[in-house]
C-alpha cells in the first residue's frame, strides 16, 4: 500500500462530520484517458485501499492498494482534488488536461480502517 | 402572470449556467482572462511562459513574443456527481480540447491554441463529445466567416507553416490570424493513439486538428532568423 497525504483546500461544514472520518476504496472511473502509462498505473489500483479524512489537521490520507506506484512515478498532490458527494468521498486525479480519473470511497467505521491499515 | 415570472426566472438561471463557458469569439474582448475564468468557475493551470515548451501548446518552431508572459491551460468542467467532464471553450458550437490562452502581463489574451476533434482511433468519442467531423465543421465555419483561406498548404509540402500537423489553412481577418492544421483530412491514416487491448489490428485513425488564433500579432518562426 502506498500512502498519500493531501491538505484540504475546501473546508467542509464541521457539523456534517466528526473530526475524523474513515472511507473504504470502491472504484476508479476513467473519465478521459490519453497517457497509456497513467492508464496502466490507475488500472492497477485494487480494492482494499482506505482514506482517512481528518478535519482537525485539514489533511486527507489516502492508502491505495497497489504495487505499481514505485519511483520514479509518484502522485503529485496538486493533481488531486477531493469532494464529498452523496455520502461518498470522491478523489479527482487529473495529471493532465486530457487525463481525468475519479476514485470513489465509501464511508466505513474506525475498526475496519484500523484493522486493515495498521497491519501494514 | 405568476407562471410567466417563474418561467423568466428559469430562463435567467439557464442562461447563467450556459455562461459558464467561453466562446472564443468573445475572448479577445477580455482585458483580464484570469478574472473571467474565476467568475465562470473555470479551472485552469497558470504557467510562466518560459516553462512551457512551444511544441506542447501547438506552436512548434515558433518564437513566442516577448510581450507574452503567461499561459493558462484550461481544465474541463467536472460533474462530480455524474463523474463526467465537459468542454467549456467553444468556437460557435465546436468544442475545444486542451485549450491554452497565452496572455501578456496584464492577463490580456494574445494567442489562443486548441485541438479539435478526435486524435484517437476512428470510433472513439471522448467525453461523448469529440468526433471526427468537428475539425471540418470548423474549417467550414472559418471559410464562411472570413472567405477562402489566404494560405492552403497540403501536408506533403512541409513548409514552416505546417510544421506541426497535416494540411494547413490560414485566414486573416482584421487583426486576427487563424491557422488550422488538419490531420487525416482524407480519412486514410491509421490511428496514432490506440489501446492494444482493444484492437487486434492497427485501427483506422480519427480526424483532428490544431487551431491557433493570433490577436494583433504575427507568428514568428525560428527559421526566419
Amino acid at each position: 500500500m502506498i500512502k498519500i497525504v493531501i491538505t484540504l483546500s475546501i473546508l467542509f461544514s464541521s457539523s456534517l462530520f466528526a473530526q475524523k472520518t474513515y472511507w473504504r476504496y470502491e472504484k476508479t472511473t476513467p473519465i478521459l484517458t490519453t497517457a497509456i502509462d497513467i492508464e496502466l498505473i490507475v488500472s492497477e489500483i485494487k480494492k482494499g485501499g482506505y482514506a482517512l479524512l481528518d478535519l482537525s489537521t485539514n489533511n486527507i490520507l489516502l492508502y491505495l492498494n497497489t504495487e505499481l506506484l514505485e519511483r520514479p512515478f509518484k502522485f503529485d498532490k496538486r493533481e488531486l482534488k477531493i469532494e464529498i458527494v452523496e455520502d461518498k468521498l470522491k478523489v479527482l486525479y487529473r495529471p493532465g488536461v486530457e487525463d481525468i480519473y475519479m476514485m470513489t470511497f465509501l464511508k466505513t467505521n474506525e475498526n475496519d480502517f484500523i484493522k486493515n491499515v495498521q497491519k501494514e | 402572470m405568476r407562471l410567466l415570472k417563474y418561467f423568466s426566472i428559469f430562463l435567467m438561471i439557464s442562461a447563467c449556467s450556459q455562461n459558464n463557458s467561453i466562446n472564443i469569439e468573445d475572448i479577445f474582448d477580455i482585458t483580464n482572462v484570469e478574472q473571467v475564468l474565476r467568475s465562470k468557475s473555470i479551472e485552469f493551470i497558470k504557467e510562466d511562459i518560459n516553462s512551457v515548451p512551444n511544441y506542447s501548446i501547438g506552436l512548434y518552431g515558433e518564437k513566442i513574443d516577448s510581450t507574452i508572459t503567461n499561459n493558462y491551460r484550461i481544465h474541463y468542467k467536472i460533474d462530480w456527481k455524474k463523474e463526467k467532464a465537459f468542454p467549456n471553450m467553444f468556437f460557435k458550437e465546436i468544442p475545444f480540447r486542451e485549450p491554452n490562452i497565452l496572455t501578456n502581463k496584464n492577463g490580456k489574451p494574445i494567442i489562443v491554441t486548441a485541438n479539435i476533434g478526435n486524435g484517437k482511433s476512428f470510433d472513439i468519442r471522448d467525453l461523448g463529445v469529440f468526433d471526427n467531423n468537428q475539425v471540418m465543421a470548423l474549417k467550414k465555419t472559418l471559410t464562411s466567416a472570413y472567405g477562402k483561406p489566404s494560405l492552403d498548404k497540403p501536408e506533403e509540402n512541409n513548409s514552416i507553416w505546417s510544421a506541426n500537423l497535416g494540411n494547413t489553412y490560414v485566414w486573416e481577418h482584421n487583426n486576427f490570424i487563424f491557422r488550422l492544421s488538419i490531420y487525416n483530412e482524407c480519412f486514410c491514416k491509421k490511428a496514432e493513439i490506440y489501446n492494444l487491448n482493444e484492437y487486434k489490428e492497427h485501427p483506422k485513425g480519427g480526424r483532428y486538428g490544431q487551431l491557433v488564433i493570433y490577436n494583433n500579432i504575427k507568428p514568428k518562426l525560428y527559421l526566419d532568423d
